[in-house]
């Protein structure tokens, strides 16, 4: 495609455009100044490089974040960039902002992690790789392209693998490559699937006019292999059922801040691209509705029930993150501007849960040494804001008042029901009805490390270290979004009401 | 027509700096003792000498200027405003400079006669407290916030008289002197809420301006004005008018000791004599004396009426009363009761200069007396030990103390001969200017209302005789306390008070004399009375007393000499009824010594203040016990039965629950827990560990669900 619209325009004005399409790309070159920034530096000092690290690190995500703001206001709608390559919207802005946060999140909960602390700023690979991601996550928002699409899912991949294997241990090391093969294997899948799309329609552009009208002329059967196999690997990013297998033992080698970042950023990515290639692909001969129905039926109840038995906290939010998938899949299913709103707060909100839940798991984990649930009886009478804190966040993540968690499933199930009367598919209801029975079961499991928290007593002396002051107040500032969210909530809802869910551009 | 928020708007006027030191400087002194313990007298009266310094100050600038209001919104509720405001003219002036001279005179004479009391900083915490409140009362110009104060001084005089708490008559006697004043101040309230009614507005230049205004029409009490340009008509029953004036009078019948409240005023006297002096003489029971000269212009002629049948009565009941008492104190405050008394009357009847003038001149000689009073008390204390027991209060086992003390008898005797009202005192001036008015009064009215004229006359014989009985007695004849004890020694342990006590109780005295208030013989020269002349009444005209202002000077000029004459011979009389009777060895003076109480139908009406108290105790208590008794009665047998009824079907009922609970909840959340155990251990079991295994299970279900879709 890109060959054929050289021949057609020259090749100079084609320069042109794209050069002009490189400032709406400001945010990614600031990541990637920011990399060589980071490299740069540690290839010139030899000792005591943490704290530069750490404020190149910083300043690059603050600059970013800024970058992100002035564009969240010059752009209005859909715009092609670097000849229909990316499509730059409201809602990757939004994404892309919520990514910097979160990658915020993650360095200051590696800052008061104690012991893991020198990892991550000792010398640049962990923050180039982190970068890496954030590089990923953003490209993938972006694209509209397929091969555009892999390219970033690539990148992604790959920083997380390097990332799951770079501290030391064994376990880490088998985890890492487990998940290398797991990822080869999705990605092998995904490219095959896309070739065959490439072949039916004759463009990897998924926005194009071509694309559009060659994918109705393809029978069902090809067409479907087709998009089963892309979307396994959408769904091995989101960490959906059926690809859902790599995350417990990954989650459970790889250092908190760090699986903090794989559970939101990667996702709420994957989650972008399943929800544009869904709607893009809009053929009768494929049923999305049940096919995606299925999918969140599916990861909400292995994610929860698998979760029941964990004892240890990092899987058991491993398996919570796979349950949350299924949840943020109802969102795209609505298929309705109220439901893909619902799906962007939950979104937002997910990632505020999370990056507080992880946070909070890595200050007990620095004060007992390990995530299993066994260490974590009776800390709560020692650590009481911690523990209020962890309270707090899990009954969020279970959906219940007064936390923001429960306007997120609130929203996401009322666009649900209003499709449901809408157009009423049988499929809806089976979500509808499963989503609420799983919200049940998630309270199990949730509430268990409060339980544990305040009414168990201790098996051991635990000698503790006298931080919690500074750590309750940094994990407040974490936490108190989620509430503040549950009372004003239009705050958000006003911001997802200004983002165009639009995909085609005019 | 008249705007509401065109009267009440907001004043400002430099004094209000002034105004708000003398409010805090109390205030702080109230919040700062406690904190100096064994310096605290210093420090309070210190304060106290500053604060009567700023009154004196205030006084001798604004003297001859115009009076200054100064006015604040406060608070807003729908349309009304409401307001705080100052007022600040010579009325102001002259009550601060009294109330902050005694108060600190007071302050002075208490660090002698406390030094033992180890709960001194609170003491003198409680006299900040009280000056604070009754400076609040003195300065404001709004009826709310003079409520408010009003109580606030309520408060501070119950905690004085209650003082000495552990003793069961003090806090007894604190309790009814609140309780009473409670009485009273229900009938302050009510009178708020009729002129609010009426009016929109507490604030008293609003309450005046607009009662101007107001009109009878056809018996009803009409008031006409707007409110942010709202018209606004009020009707009520003309009655309600004089129902206003009467209501506000009961505050001052509680606060001022009038009949029928005037019970608790005796029983106060179990508060240390200091206080006694300040408060239950000089200015607290003058605040209803205040009040009343603040609304004065707003009271008809029925509740003038109502004000000076009362005060008229007070006067009488009380210096009969004080004929027969054992207890020094006692009959110091039945004579209190009589002043005020004719205080009231001379409000009642118009006399709003007189009576103004007799408040001054009694604060004075009263606080003189209650001070001297104090030091014999203090120096008969000293004579105490564990075998020698003795009440230092009771006129039995003084006697002769001249001898002893003759500086306290002096400046007593001054301030007694003022009391009883012989020319060349204060007392003579402003009672003669009473008398005068109330003779003048009499004969507009004519018929029935001779009856008040009787009355003050009487009391003015009894008031003689009472007061030199008490002269006698305590200082005359034989000094009893060794006789009684035969301890002969103790009659030389007696000792003059030294000069912390005598400085304020000789200044007093010294203030007790007429020349103060002008070298004249005739009220009408003095300063004071030329200084405030009595306002008009702006009560609709129909409903409006006959002003003395309007009659002509020649009719005073036409009574004043035989009003002189009588009542300087009615004292004498008294005076000398009293010597014959009560004279070293005379028959009343053996008698008094050896009865525990006075004998006859007369001396025991007097003695026992006409059985008031008795008939309040059988009467009114008797039946409020009654009630009381049936209250509890239904409370402990019909409501505590429906709530014991009711817990014990909850704890019937929540047995059924728990019942309910524990087998079919419990039922279906261990079922629940069971089959998402089971489902759970199913879906992880794909977990192996094996990678291999991951993809394969993966893909398999990624084919079944293709197939599944596409068949």
């Amino acid at each position: 495609m890109l060959i054929s619209q050289l021949q057609h325009s020259g090749l100079k004005e084609k320069l042109a455009s794209t050069s002009q399409d490189l400032w709406a790309l400001l945010p990614e070159i600031v990541i990637v100044s920011t990399i060589i920034l980071l490299v740069v530096f540690d290839l010139i000092f030899k000792k005591n490089k943490s704290i530069g690290l750490a404020a190149i690190a910083f300043a690059g995500l603050a600059y970013c974040f800024v970058l992100t703001i002035q564009q969240w206001h010059s752009v209005e709608s859909s715009k092609a960039l670097m000849s229909g390559l990316l499509n730059l919207n409201r809602l990757s802005i939004f994404l892309k902002g919520g990514f910097i946060i979160g990658l915020t999140m993650a360095l200051i909960t590696a800052i008061r992690s104690g012991d893991l602390q020198k990892d991550f700023f000792k010398s640049s690979e962990i923050l180039v790789m982190l970068f890496g991601l954030l590089l990923g996550a953003s490209f993938m928002t972006l694209s509209s392209n397929l091969l555009m699409i892999y390219i970033s899912i690539e990148v992604v991949s790959i920083c997380s693998y390097i990332l799951t294997g770079l501290t030391k241990g064994r376990k880490k090391a088998e985890a890492a490559m487990k998940y290398l093969i797991y990822g080869a294997v999705a990605s092998a899948i995904m490219l095959y699937g896309m070739s065959w799309l490439y072949g039916f329609t004759g463009t990897l552009n998924l926005t194009d006019q071509s694309f559009a009208i060659a994918i109705t002329q393809i029978p069902q059967l090809p067409l479907s292999i087709a998009c089963v196999m892309v979307m396994g690997g959408f769904l091995f990013k989101l960490g959906a059922f059926p690809l859902h297998i790599w995350s417990p033992d990954v989650y459970e080698a790889t250092p908190t801040p760090i699986v903090a970042v794989f559970s939101v950023l990667p996702k709420l990515a994957a989650l972008v691209i399943i929800f544009k290639f869904v709607n893009l692909i809009n053929t009768p001969l494929i049923d999305w509705e049940l096919w995606i129905g299925i999918l969140a039926i599916a990861s909400m109840t292995v994610g929860n029930f698998s979760a029941l038995w964990q004892k240890d906290i990092k899987r058991m939010l491993a398996y919570s993150s796979i349950a949350h998938a299924g949840f943020l899949l109802v969102g795209i299913l609505a298929f309705s501007s109220s439901g893909n709103q619902a799906m962007l707060f939950y979104g937002s909100v997910y990632l505020m849960m999370n990056f507080g839940a992880f946070y909070l798991v890595q200050i007990l984990e620095r004060q007992t040494g390990d995530t299993s649930f066994q260490s974590m009886k009776g800390l709560g009478i020692k650590l009481p804001l911690i523990a209020s804190l962890v309270l707090v966040v899990m009954i969020a993540l279970t959906g219940l008042p007064p936390t923001a968690g429960f306007n997120g499933k609130l929203y996401i199930f009322s666009a649900l029901w209003e499709s449901y009367q809408a157009d009423g598919h049988d499929i809806l209801i089976w979500v509808f009805v499963f989503g609420l029975l799983n919200t049940v079961v998630a309270l199990f499991y949730y509430l268990k490390l409060p339980y544990l928290l305040f009414f168990k007593t201790p098996q051991s002396e635990i000698s503790l270290d006298n931080k919690e002051i500074s750590d309750a107040l940094v994990g407040t500032l974490f936490v108190l979004p989620l509430l503040l969210l549950f009372f004003r909530s239009d705050w958000f809802v006003g911001l997802m009401n200004s983002i165009n869910f639009e995909l085609w551009i005019p | 027509m008249i705007d509401l928020q065109d009267i009440i708007l907001p004043k400002s006027d430099p004094i209000i700096y002034w105004i708000i030191a003398l409010l805090a400087i109390p205030f702080f002194s109230f919040l700062s003792t406690q904190k100096f313990r064994s310096k605290a007298p210093h420090w309070s009266t210190f304060l106290l000498g500053l604060n009567t310094l700023i009154a004196i100050y205030l006084t001798t600038r604004y003297w001859n200027s115009d009076f200054i209001t100064v006015r604040g919104h406060w608070f807003k509720l729908g349309e009304t405003q409401i307001t705080y405001s100052f007022l600040v003219d010579r009325l102001t002036l002259i009550m601060s400079v009294i109330v902050n001279f005694i108060s600190l005179l007071v302050h002075l004479f208490s660090q002698e006669y406390m030094r033992k009391d180890k709960a001194k900083p609170r003491y003198f915490a409680f006299l900040g407290l009280f000056t604070f409140s009754m400076m609040g009362i003195v300065l404001f110009n709004d009826l709310l916030f003079i409520f408010i104060f009003w109580e606030l001084v309520g408060l501070s005089s119950y905690l004085l008289i209650g003082f000495w708490f552990e003793k069961k008559s003090a806090s007894l006697a604190a309790n009814k002197a609140f309780i009473m004043n409670r009485l009273g101040d229900l009938g302050f309230i009510t009178g708020l809420m009729i002129l609010y009614t009426q009016f929109h507005s507490f604030d008293l230049e609003a309450i005046k301006s607009l009662m101007i205004y107001s009109e009878i029409e056809g018996g009803n009490w009409v008031a006409q004005f707007t409110n942010n340009g709202h018209e606004i008509i009020n009707t009520l029953d003309g009655r309600w008018l004089s129902a206003a004036g009467i209501a506000l009078f009961c505050g001052a019948v509680g606060k001022s000791a009038q009949f029928p409240l005037q019970v608790w005023l005796p029983d106060a006297m179990e508060g240390p004599t200091p206080v006694s002096a300040l408060i239950h003489a000089a200015t607290m029971v003058a605040a209803g004396v205040y009040m009343l000269a603040r609304i004065f212009v707003i009271l008809d002629a029925q509740a003038l009426e109502v004000v000076a049948i009362v005060g008229a009565i007070t006067a009488f009941m009380a210096a009969i009363a004080a004929l027969s008492q054992f207890d020094i104190k006692k009959v110091l405050a039945y004579s209190t009761i009589s002043q005020l008394g004719y205080m009231v009357m001379a409000m009642g009847i118009g006399a709003y200069t007189s009576g103004l003038f007799h408040l001054v001149t009694h604060a004075f000689f009263k606080a003189g007396l209650f001070l001297s009073a104090g030091i014999i008390i203090h120096q008969l204390h000293k004579l105490e030990s564990k075998e020698v027991m003795f009440n230092a209060q009771d006129m039995r086992v003084m006697g002769g103390l001249r001898k002893h003390m003759p500086k306290t008898f002096f400046c007593f005797l001054m301030c007694a001969l003022a009391l009883a009202g012989l020319p060349g005192f204060s007392g003579f001036l402003s009672k003669d200017a009473i008398l005068l008015d109330l003779a003048v009064w009499a004969d507009i009215k004519g018929g029935g209302f001779y009856i008040p004229e009787v009355l003050a006359f009487a009391t003015v014989l009894f008031t003689g005789f009472y007061t030199i009985r008490m002269i006698l007695l305590v200082f005359f004849g034989n000094f009893r306390l060794p006789i009684i004890m035969q301890k002969n020694e103790l009659s030389g342990r007696l000792k003059e008070g030294n000069w912390i006590m005598l400085v304020p109780v000789a200044i007093l005295a010294l203030l007790s004399l007429s020349p103060v208030f002008g070298f004249t013989l005739n009220a009408e020269h003095t300063w004071f009375v030329e200084a405030m002349p009595t306002p008009i009444y702006l009560v609709p005209i129909s409903y409006a007393a006959k002003s003395l202002v309007d009659v002509t000077p020649e009719t005073f000029e036409a009574l004043h000499g035989l009003v002189n004459a009588v009542s300087i011979g009615l004292a004498i009389v008294g005076i000398v009824i009293a010597y014959l009777a009560y004279k070293p060895n005379a028959k009343l003076e053996q008698e008094f010594v050896e009865r525990r109480e006075p004998r006859g139908f007369f001396g025991q009406v007097s003695f026992y203040h006409w059985y008031q108290d008795a008939f309040y105790r059988k009467a009114i208590l008797k039946f409020v016990m009654l009630k009381a008794q049936a209250l509890s009665w239904f409370d402990k047998k019909v409501i505590d039965g429906i709530i014991d009824g009711l817990a014990k079907f909850n704890v019937v009922f929540a047995h059924l629950i728990k019942w309910f609970d524990r087998y079919f909840v419990d039922g279906l959340v261990h079922l629940t827990v069971f089959t998402s155990g089971r489902i759970g251990q199913l879906t992880r079991s794909i977990q192996s560990g094996n990678v291999q295994a991951y993809i394969l299970a993966s893909f398999v279900f990624l084919i079944l669900l293709m197939l599944y879709l596409v068949f």
